[in-house]
């Protein structure tokens, strides 16, 4: 496991080397999320409904900054340029002959950006709430907190596994970026992040709830908000968690398949 | 000028080669391009679901401002944003950039055009595909004069955009960034696509006099609709064209303070 701690490690300085970089990602996405509240608050003000699809003002403001911090320290734009050009390079060879999982490598590389960029935003998002605080009532239900917590933890994993598997392909394609890129831009949309699924039209709603998509965004704010039941709870993480085998397995036996024809010419 | 428009020529030539050399590449970021127009539209859709309109914007009206606003984002997008969010800091840390000093052009202009983006050429046909849409759909009166001003006021958006662009991007010459310059403009400029009447007190004031993003796209679609505020154009108009000017200046006296990294 030292091995493992020490990619860790390896890991943070990289992403710790452009620091200015990772406070203006953050900065824009925080940006953009208070203009997304000042639209609800808008529709609020004028509309004389005092809820919107059960969603009261209060509501929506916490579904939308609690789904724009999921995106911001979860949704890392870049996710799978290294694996892409690390087996298009040739470099995937020089990890194959050193006595580490690859693929387990590739996880915590991954997981140990993520851990640090939510660390260092942290500070960020404790000022948020304590201003927030002022105007909103911010108490939540404990087992909500816990059920919130597991479900950011899926999250993490299945958006890691989704493009884990746009990423493995590229043992047959020579660029993988296109995938990846279209499966982002729909991703904006289809977690929530911008407006709550259940606000969709049926036909868009009934096809959004059956991606995977919604354990990124909507359904760890419909814990939080005690929007669900505990059985409804149950079965949503259950059905994270099947998401998350499928991915799993599917890129398991990708790179199975792809590491046995891979080959690097000139390493 | 006509040199300068034959370097355009052969960058976008030698641009279009490049990028369409690995096809399904180009396909997919096309596809995904057109994927967040639909699904702009989609999202607004969501929202006069619920409602019927916002501040007096109802869902035509907001069509007519996401159309304005990704024409000047697509523009954006093919000339110099990628030059200046990300191509110019990368050339700069890793120390390339002494070549493009050397060169006998302009830098500026070579840091803001060098790369054509073509992804976004295509994609734009979408975007005229909902201007085809929004002509035919919804019937509205426009006159010549408001036509003209429309453009008018696009160019303006256009000149604001490159302003802040330049501004951000010299700051690349001291502080070597890689990407958070671009995405963080990115995010900023994004807020263009929503009607700026939602804003109240402070906020309003600066998004109108301060930082007017409500120029790139808010202010034209209000044009295109016969609502012409002569006042607020005119600020604006003024607002860009000193700006520009700052822009430039500021640029090139923080190109004195580049320094290379030993190339």
């Amino acid at each position: 496991m030292k091995k493992y701690w020490y990619l860790v490690k390896l890991s943070w300085q990289s992403v710790l080397t452009y620091r200015l970089d990772f406070l203006l990602r953050i900065l824009g996405g925080f940006f953009m999320m208070a203009v997304t509240i000042a639209l609800w608050v808008a529709i609020y003000d004028q509309s004389s409904l005092t809820e919107i699809k059960g969603y009261t003002l209060t509501q929506m403001v916490i579904y939308l900054l609690g789904a724009g911090l999921i995106n911001s320290f979860i949704m890392i734009t870049h996710q799978g340029d290294e694996v892409n050009d690390e087996i298009n390079y040739g470099i995937l060879s020089t990890y194959l002959i050193k006595p580490f999982n690859v693929q387990l490598f590739w996880f915590i590389r991954d997981l140990a950006s993520r851990v640090l960029l939510f660390i260092q935003g942290g500070i960020i998002i404790f000022f948020i709430i304590i201003i927030t605080s002022f105007f909103i009532d911010l108490s939540f239900l404990l087992v909500n907190i816990l059920f919130f917590l597991i479900s950011i933890i899926i999250a993490i994993i299945l958006h890691y596994f989704l493009f884990y598997i746009f990423t493995i392909i590229a043992f047959w394609l020579e660029q993988t970026w296109g995938p990846r890129f279209v499966i982002r831009v729909f991703m904006n949309i289809a977690t929530g992040r911008l407006i709550p699924l259940s606000l969709f039209p049926i036909f868009w709603y009934q096809l959004l709830n059956v991606l995977p998509f919604k354990f990124m965004g909507f359904i760890p704010m419909e814990i939080l908000l005690n929007r669900l039941t505990i059985s409804q709870t149950f079965i949503q993480l259950g059905i994270g968690l099947i998401w998350i085998i499928i991915f799993a397995s599917m890129g398991f036996l990708l790179y199975k398949i792809g590491v046995k024809k891979y080959a690097a010419e000139g390493i | 000028m006509l040199r300068y428009l034959k370097l355009l020529y052969y960058f976008g030539r030698i641009n279009l080669q490049q990028q369409i050399a690995y096809r399904p590449s180009f396909i997919t970021a096309i596809i995904g391009k057109v994927l967040r127009m639909f699904l702009v539209i989609i999202f607004w859709q969501a929202i006069f679901y619920n409602i019927p309109n916002i501040k007096g914007w109802n869902f035509n009206a907001i069509l007519i401002l996401i159309a304005s606003y990704l024409l000047v984002e697509n523009i954006m997008v093919i000339s110099f944003h990628r030059n200046l969010a990300y191509y110019l800091p990368n050339l700069i840390r890793k120390g390339e950039y002494d070549f493009i000093l050397i060169k006998p052009i302009n830098p500026l202009f070579y840091s803001s055009f060098r790369i054509i983006d073509f992804f976004d050429v295509f994609s734009g046909l979408a975007v005229v595909g909902l201007w085809i849409y929004i002509i035919f759909q919804v019937s509205l009166p426009l006159s010549w004069l408001a036509f003209l001003l429309y453009l008018l006021a696009l160019v303006l958006a256009l000149g604001f955009i490159y302003s802040l662009m330049v501004l951000l991007s010299s700051s690349t010459f001291w502080t070597i960034t890689s990407q958070g310059i671009g995405r963080f403009f990115e995010e900023v400029i994004r807020t263009a696509q929503f009607p700026t009447d939602i804003f109240k007190g402070t906020l309003r004031t600066i998004f109108l006099f301060v930082f007017p993003i409500i120029g790139i796209a808010t202010l034209p679609a209000k044009i295109f609709q016969g609502q012409i505020n002569w006042h607020l154009l005119a600020y604006f108009a003024i607002f860009v064209i000193i700006l520009v000017f700052i822009s430039i200046k500021f640029w090139f006296w923080a190109l004195k303070h580049y320094s290379s990294a030993s190339s």
